[in-house]
């Protein structure tokens, strides 16, 4: 039984993670230096998951038989609930599922084998159900405001090196990370007065820096493993007649310009509203 | 039978109910309960947000599950015993290969008189087995169930994630401006997974420290003999420990992405300077953030410009040996009084490291 369900999971895990390659989506849980081993994972779980599951339902006849006695018993039920909620698209259901499994009883000796498995089995399952079908989204504002906006987060690079050097021409192609990792350069903001700028992020609103109203920051997080180090880096900008709410992804085409207490600001041409890029991190 | 109808009728019973709360839930509209207010809204997002630090945490340890548990079936099935007896009939041509067999033949010869070389080779064994802390616990439960006594299978769970090429090169690339940092770290790693090994290999019987139900599975393996199809068994061993692993991986996830969610870092890292405070301070993040050992050196680098080294040494040197990931992992294997011993003399040695660090610099 659990043999079947855990190749049932490995060949889940493995479309997932094929499916996340394919839609570009893996750039929001990790870094890219993970991408290769990410799709070669998930190419061996996808032929480990077939043969296996292949092999414990022809061959393996028990095996089967086990797996269908459990699946007309009370599994169905919460397998019911949480078909359901994924069709209502809610994680308050799929929380509800839990909270049904507990007032069941093992009584039935078959069942009392797998009780021991039963929980985490599920969770497996429905780990592959949540990855396959919840919708797919970088870190909100939310997250952000945890974890405290730190201009010291990203070194100087091979590429900002450059950009140190062609800083007197056009700078309207650097992103937020080549102008964060200037600033950790140089963080003198008299020296970026007057300097185009071009950048694209989330809007996110600091209740700990205490800005005006008609201030924001564009920011992104900086991820060096996967989602769980990501640390927000943002810059300053005043609004224009188009105020944008928190965590939409806007781009923001302006000057800097020095504010009355010596912070860089931006102030925008034009903000433009954005859809969310594959691709939301700084890596 | 009168049982077996009696929950069929439970389940049909709750079926209908569950069935009559989606529909109520559809009828009022619920699923844009979260957008009702703003309080809903943020809910949802932090929601979403949780969702977002787990499934990163299982798509980014995915991969080092898949290797460390192919590591553990070739194991299990006798692929290295095999492997073994191969380089040695052939040891001219594959002379590379034999030279790490004579280094590291522990997995042929199980039990050394000397608790002293056994630990120290076995904690040199990350080096040709490179597999990070997800992908290193299927291989000590395999180390274990092949005959290995628990004290040297804690060095390995210990020392591999610091003692292996993978995260020598890229702590080498992210300090690259200071050498000393990969010598303390590896050599801080070697030291203090030795030591818990040798201090632990003292307690007799090793059955004490295991977990009942894998402590079954070690007694049964005993008796265990191979089945005529090696791939059949090689099968049914990965999935067997696949699905053991990937179920406290999904929990340690669970774990570390609400303690990501709900535990502003600014008070953990509140605390820079301070040469003690600094210390606890990095050694909590570690703990909490539970990142892979590999790369964790790019991560613990952007703070060497706000906290003191040693805070750093003790994030490096902490953070691969426990962290709530690691921890929940372990609980498959090992009972909880030995994971709380381990966890404070791994915590002790690397706050001493941290503090000679962090005085001496």
């Amino acid at each position: 039984m659990t043999r079947i369900i855990s190749s049932i999971t490995l060949l889940g895990m493995g479309i997932y993670g094929l499916l996340l390659a394919h839609n570009n989506k893996l750039g929001l849980y990790i870094h890219p230096r993970f991408f290769e081993e990410s799709f070669i994972a998930s190419i061996v779980a996808v032929l480990i998951g077939a043969v296996s599951l292949i092999y414990f339902i022809y061959k393996d006849r028990r095996e089967f038989y086990q797996f269908k006695r459990l699946f007309n018993q009370k599994i169905m039920v919460i397998g019911v609930l949480i078909a359901l909620s994924f069709l209502v698209n809610s994680l308050f259901l799929i929380l509800a599922a839990f909270v049904v499994i507990v007032p069941f009883k093992y009584e039935d000796r078959f069942t009392r084998i797998i009780k021991n498995d039963i929980f985490g089995t599920l969770l497996v399952l429905l780990v592959v159900l949540a990855g396959l079908f919840l919708p797919a989204r970088g870190l909100s504002s939310i997250t952000a405001s945890q974890r405290s906006i730190d201009l010291n987060a990203i070194n100087l690079t091979q590429t900002t090196a450059s950009a140190i050097q062609n800083f007197s021409k056009s700078t309207s192609n650097y992103t937020l990370g080549d102008w964060i990792a200037l600033q950790n350069y140089n963080p003198d903001p008299l020296f970026y007065k007057d300097k185009d700028v071009k950048i694209s992020g989330f809007v996110y609103r600091p209740d700990n820096l205490h800005l005006d109203k008609d201030t924001f920051l564009v920011a992104r997080f900086i991820i060096t493993c996967c989602a769980v180090d990501a640390r927000p880096v943002g810059l300053r900008v005043k609004t224009n007649e188009y105020n944008p709410d928190q965590d939409e992804w806007v781009e923001v085409e302006g000057l800097f310009n020095v504010d009355e207490n010596q912070n860089l600001i931006i102030e925008p041409k034009n903000i433009i509203k954005l859809e969310e890029p594959g691709n939301p991190y700084i890596f | 039978m009168k049982k077996l109808f009696t929950t069929i009728n439970i389940n049909r019973f709750l079926l209908l109910i569950i069935l009559a709360v989606i529909l109520a839930y559809q009828l009022v509209g619920g699923y844009k309960y979260f957008e009702l207010s703003n309080d809903g809204q943020i809910l949802a997002l932090r929601l979403q947000d949780f969702l977002t630090l787990f499934l990163s945490i299982i798509v980014e340890a995915f991969p080092f599950v898949i290797l460390g548990v192919t590591i553990s079936t070739l194991v299990g099935v006798g692929f290295f015993s095999w492997l073994a007896t191969q380089v040695k009939t052939h040891k001219y041509i594959l002379a590379p290969l034999y030279l790490i067999y004579i280094l590291f033949n522990t997995i042929d010869k199980k039990l050394y008189k000397n608790r002293f070389y056994s630990h120290i080779k076995i904690s040199l064994m990350g080096v040709v087995l490179p597999v990070c802390e997800c992908g290193n616990v299927p291989v000590a439960r395999r180390l274990l169930l092949s005959g290995f006594t628990v004290s040297q299978s804690i060095t390995f769970l210990l020392a591999a994630p610091i003692l292996n090429p993978v995260t020598f090169l890229t702590t080498m690339e992210a300090f690259s401006f200071d050498p000393s940092v990969v010598v303390i770290r590896m050599l801080a790693g070697f030291i203090i997974a030795n030591f818990i090994g040798i201090l632990l290999s003292y307690k007799k019987p090793q059955s004490d420290f295991l977990n009942l139900d894998f402590y079954q599975e070690v007694c049964e393996a005993v008796d265990h003999k191979h089945s005529k199809n090696r791939f059949i068994e090689a099968l049914n061993t990965f999935q067997r420990e696949f699905l053991e692993i990937f179920k406290v991986l999904v929990i340690g996830a669970i774990l570390a992405g609400i303690s990501q969610t709900f535990i502003p870092r600014d008070i953990i890292i509140a605390i820079g300077q301070n040469p003690l405070l600094s210390i606890l301070a990095m050694i909590l993040l570690a703990f909490v953030i539970s990142i892979c050992s590999n790369v964790d050196a790019f991560f613990a680098l952007s703070y060497a410009n706000s906290f003191t080294m040693g805070s750093i040494l003790g994030f490096l040197v902490f953070g691969p040996m426990i962290d709530i990931k690691m921890l929940t992992m372990m609980k498959s294997t090992y009972k909880l009084k030995l994971l709380g011993l381990v966890t404070v003399y791994v915590f002790l040695f690397s706050f001493l490291t941290a503090l000679i660090v962090n005085f001496i610099k």
